[in-house]
């Protein structure tokens, strides 16, 4: 019996997978059951947001359930992120850490503002500046927090960086370096929303929105694609 | 983009008789789609700028040119410091190349320094993101540079400090190239982004 380092690959491949299947299902939820897409414009008077809410307010409201459950998708990959950065790391693996930790709790930046979604389409009778609220509060939530993101980033950049294994066999070849360095340097469009009701740097604008989404899509399935990769090869060096 | 490569890569490029591309594949994929993304930008400034013509002209004229002008010439000169500082480099000079990274530094020092100034003019003029769409795209797309700045100037900071010792490895140099080669993205993008916002007529 394998009680290596390696013997975790089985569960570490299913995370990937979890967190592959996560996305997808909050992508589903938000797109295709609220309807999220493309953003509602953040200039909407008071009483069209409202209407947002109740038109369908069925279907929306079992978007939510399904975003709630799928939400926290980062978790996993986060994790597995973390155990693959912690195999390159001499000593205590603190960049490990600071990406995993980063992760989960940048993860509730995902599922909180479904909360908040679910509390606008909860009582759909009520006063319509009263949904605006939380209308604002969950797209802001959604779009312009940058806390702990770049954080999480730069461990991963870190790592593709000085690791000493081949970028052929690793989870974090140096072209992921720059890809994460792509990611983290357009992040910042993304705050900028809270200045901005119309326009390219409103929350459903080019910056904020359009342009950190697309990126992150693509960097989000090459390190899923890297990580099999990497822990394909691990099991065969195995 | 880069000054003086060529005669700089003579040394080092001995593996590849058809030239030397400065840093690797990867930093070229974070460069093209940082240029790409900001392209997008300028076209929608653009677009902008058509729908209202005399306001933007109007906002445009409450600009300093000369801040604008000088600031170019700052960064214009601190990519010629960061060329000279990879050469230096890559002889193995371990006190030209921290002084030339040093001196770039400075100069994107200067630039943030310079930034602040035109924004505290602009605020104490009551002028503000809200105040019109050419200042909405002027404080977004200058800021969103000076945080390009900010970072580029975190890693002339790391190269003076490295540099001060002889680079062993093969990618310590592809890596030093890189950031070099960022640096004068951030230098080309503000080239584009001064003739944008404060001449086109």
């Amino acid at each position: 019996m394998n009680q290596g380092p390696n013997a975790s690959i089985g569960t570490q491949r299913l995370f990937v997978w979890l967190a592959i299947a996560g996305a997808l299902l909050f992508a589903f939820a938000w797109i295709a059951l609220m309807r999220f897409f493309p953003p509602p414009p953040a200039d909407l008077p008071a009483d069209q947001v409202a209407a947002l809410y109740s038109a369908h307010n069925v279907r929306f409201r079992i978007g939510v359930i399904l975003a709630l459950i799928a939400g926290g998708f980062l978790v996993p990959l986060s994790i597995v992120i973390s155990v693959q950065m912690a195999r390159l790391e001499r000593g205590i693996p603190i960049w490990a850490i600071l990406q995993g930790l980063t992760g989960a709790i940048g993860s509730a930046f995902i599922w909180l503002p479904a909360v908040a979604w679910a509390v606008a389409a909860f009582t759909p009778e009520r006063a319509p500046e009263l949904t605006a609220i939380f209308h604002e509060f969950a797209w802001l939530m959604f779009i312009t927090p940058l806390s702990l993101f770049p954080m999480q980033l730069l461990g991963i950049i870190y790592i593709a960086f000085t690791k000493e294994e081949p970028d052929n066999v690793s989870a974090f070849p140096r072209w992921l370096g720059y890809l994460t360095a792509w990611q983290l340097v357009q992040s910042f469009g993304g705050p900028m929303a809270v200045l901005f009701k119309t326009g390219i740097f409103s929350w459903n604008g080019l910056l904020p929105f359009w342009l950190p989404l697309s990126l992150f899509g693509a960097w989000y399935a090459a390190i899923c694609w890297t990580l099999l990769r990497a822990l394909r090869c691990q099991r065969a060096a195995d | 983009m880069r000054r003086g490569g060529s005669d700089l890569m003579q040394d080092s490029s001995a593996v590849s008789p058809r030239g030397h591309i400065p840093g690797e594949a990867g930093v070229w994929l974070l460069i093209f789609g940082e240029m790409s993304f900001f392209t997008a930008l300028f076209a929608s400034f653009l677009h902008a700028r058509n729908g209202d013509v005399a306001g933007f002209a109007a906002g445009q004229a409450q600009l300093s040119r000369t801040i604008g002008a000088v600031n170019t010439l700052l960064l214009l000169t601190s990519s010629l410091f960061v060329a000279k500082g990879v050469g230096a480099a890559q002889q193995g000079d371990t006190i030209r190349a921290p002084r030339m990274f040093a001196l770039g530094l400075a100069c994107g020092l200067g630039f943030i320094l310079l930034k602040g100034v035109e924004y505290a003019g602009l605020f104490a003029r009551g002028i503000a993101v809200t105040s019109h769409p050419f200042f909405a795209y002027y404080f977004g797309l200058t800021a969103l540079h000076l945080g390009h700045v900010l970072i580029g100037s975190g890693l002339l900071a790391g190269l003076t400090a490295a540099t001060r010792r002889p680079l062993a490895k093969p990618s310590h140099f592809a890596l030093m190239e890189s950031a070099g080669c960022f640096w004068h993205m951030v230098d080309l993008l503000w080239i584009v982004l001064f003739p944008l916002l404060y001449l086109v007529a």
